[in-house]
């Protein structure tokens, strides 16, 4: 039976979008629900923990950050000497290209760079340690990043063109994750995707991908599952944000849980939760946005 | 059955010192030019033919050792000078992804791994990848010591120019984003989760070499290695778990030249002995049935020579 989940992704899977620290008329949206206003209880391991309150649950995921992360942070939990492979289960949330890791020595730190790999010539989205900070903070950070000013990065703008080639990145992006997930086979470690790596080689899929997927109703990933369910579309397009929405994360979570149960990882009966069970929840998120509107805050 | 062997690595594997096709000048001892290429050079000093890299590298001394022993082995050297681990990876998936001959359970693979100070990146200008060489001490003090080459003793004058055009960039990328600490645990669990993949997906495999550095975060992984790791030294001698390092110990060309040719790589003669000891190894590790060929009592060039040639 599983004792321990760890979570590894992007914003998606930290609960991005619901940052209270900097914008604090999202928790006036979410008034009235009885939720913990912080990010990790708005996620879906978050909800996942309300669900499996005996199971301890490690959310190491992290908003702007790619699959490089996950496979640092994975590999060096699973090389522990204190790992307990039997009673451990991994859940990855991968990413695509256009995030590309580096290590700051001034920081003594990874950052990460953002970019959109479908753009000729291709443009950049910024370098960060951290995302989605208060303007304060940001405005810190950047000041700390080496090699960057204000107004984005002289060096990235330079290097980038001058060592990315699209399909030599993708290759590279393909092997590290066939090489990851054979390690994880070769331990016997129990792992899930919410959503799978698709850049893989077609020859690996059987072998690495195919036992290994969570059933959010007929689809293998959240980004496709209810995907009109984001905060945007929750709020009713109060709040601007393409994240995952509350309700979106509950059913996540429930998905899960009964993934769990079918796999007899854990013991229980399954939710079979559906959107209409959220119903009153979106209520109370609408009677809290139309006052907002109608405030004019 | 093996029909097939693979080799891995950096110049000790390809045949490194033995550039007979290099045309750079060959310098001599004091940095003076000595009006001879460095091919010509090599060419004056060793007699063996063919004057190939391939020929005078371990790989290339096991395969006319297979051959002399009737076996029906080729082998592929996918080694390059100056390169590391991540080109080591980047070929070998070029290997099982796009090439139709590779047949998985009738090869062998034989890696011999680098340690740090080497960085590869995709670089447009030349629409090919380079490799940065940089000096990897704890405190990374010294960030001159830097080199950057598509390849190593046979870059064009063009490629060269090329390069230096860009250095200014790569010495910022290396001044701000190579920290040795950070690069040898990026090595030490990279290598650990490619040798599992190797595992797991039942590759037949050998080490050559091992990095010479791991970092403490992964001593715990480094017995689990043992039985694919090929033992190099003399009976009754210090045993090493790298071919490259059984070399240092007086076997280097230059040891072999009596200062000659001042080059630190494996001799002709080490890479004789090595092709030996690899033979052993693949007749211990059951991917041939041979008997075990002798190896010969602890040679040392330095006490050897008494007199220098030059």
């Amino acid at each position: 039976m599983i004792e321990k989940i760890y979570v590894f992704g992007t914003s998606f899977a930290e609960g991005g979008g619901f940052e209270f620290n900097i914008n604090k008329t999202i928790s006036y949206s979410y008034n009235g629900l009885g939720e913990e206003y912080t990010k990790e209880n708005f996620s879906f391991p978050g909800q996942l923990r309300k669900l499996l309150p005996n199971i301890e649950i490690v959310n190491l995921s992290k908003s702007g950050y790619g699959n490089e992360r996950m496979y640092r942070l994975a590999s060096d939990i699973v090389f522990s000497d204190n790992f307990d492979v039997d009673n451990s289960l991994l859940i990855f949330d991968f990413s695509h290209l256009g995030r590309k890791e580096y290590f700051s020595r001034k920081l003594n730190k990874h950052i990460i760079l953002n970019y959109d790999a479908n753009s000729n010539p291709i443009s950049l989205n910024g370098v960060a340690q951290e995302y989605l900070k208060t303007h304060e903070e940001y405005e810190k950070d950047i000041e700390n990043l080496p090699l960057l000013d204000l107004d984005n990065s002289n060096f990235f703008n330079e290097w980038v063109p001058l060592t990315y080639n699209e399909q030599v990145q993708h290759e590279l992006c393909s092997s590290n994750a066939t090489i990851f997930l054979s390690f994880l086979k070769n331990r016997n470690v129990k792992y899930l995707f919410t959503d799978p790596p698709y850049f893989i080689n077609h020859r690996d899929y059987d072998n690495l991908l195919k036992n290994h997927y969570i059933k959010f109703q007929d689809k293998a990933s959240t980004h496709d599952y209810h995907n009109d369910k984001t905060i945007s579309d929750e709020t009713d397009g109060y709040h601007t944000d393409e994240h995952y929405g509350l309700i979106k994360n509950k059913l996540i979570a429930s998905c899960i849980h009964d993934e769990l149960i079918k796999r007899n990882m854990i013991s229980g009966s399954k939710l079979n939760k559906n959107i209409k069970d959220f119903d009153n929840i979106k209520k109370i998120i609408t009677k809290n946005t139309n006052y907002l509107n109608k405030r004019n805050i | 059955m093996i029909k097939k062997i693979y080799t891995f690595g950096t110049s000790c594997t390809a045949g490194g010192g033995f550039e007979f096709d290099c045309k750079y000048d060959y310098l001599t001892k004091e940095g003076t030019k000595s009006g001879k290429t460095r091919g010509e050079h090599i060419k004056s000093i060793y007699s063996e033919t063919p004057y190939t890299q391939e020929h005078y590298s371990y790989p290339g001394q096991l395969s006319d050792l297979l051959n002399s022993k009737s076996y029906s082995i080729d082998i592929e050297n996918i080694s390059k000078q100056g390169y590391g681990n991540e080109r080591i990876e980047r070929k070998f998936f070029e290997l099982i992804h796009n090439s139709d001959d590779f047949k998985k359970d009738e090869s062998l693979l034989i890696f011999e791994f680098s340690d740090l100070s080497r960085k590869e990146f995709y670089y447009n200008p030349l629409q090919n990848h380079v490799i940065m060489n940089y000096k990897a001490d704890p405190d990374d003090k010294d960030m001159k010591n830097m080199t950057i080459a598509k390849s190593y003793w046979y870059d064009s004058y063009e490629d060269y120019k090329t390069i230096t055009k860009d250095y200014g960039l790569f010495k910022e990328f290396r001044e701000n984003f190579i920290s040795t600490d950070n690069e040898l645990i990026e090595v030490s669990r990279k290598y650990y989760l490619f040798l599992e993949f190797l595992k797991y997906n039942k590759y037949n495999f050998l080490i050559s070499a091992i990095p010479e550095i791991i970092h403490p975060n992964y001593f715990n992984q480094e017995d689990k290695w043992k039985k694919y790791t090929i033992e190099f030294g003399f009976d009754g001698h210090e045993k090493y778990n790298s071919f490259n390092l059984f070399a240092d110990d007086g076997l280097t060309i230059q040891d072999e030249t009596n200062q000659a040719y001042c080059d630190g790589h494996p001799s002709l003669f080490a890479n004789k002995i090595i092709a030996k000891m690899v033979f052993n190894a693949m007749i211990k590790n059951n991917y041939i049935e041979d008997d075990i060929i002798p190896i010969p009592k602890k040679i040392n060039f330095n006490e050897s020579f008494d007199i220098a040639i030059i």
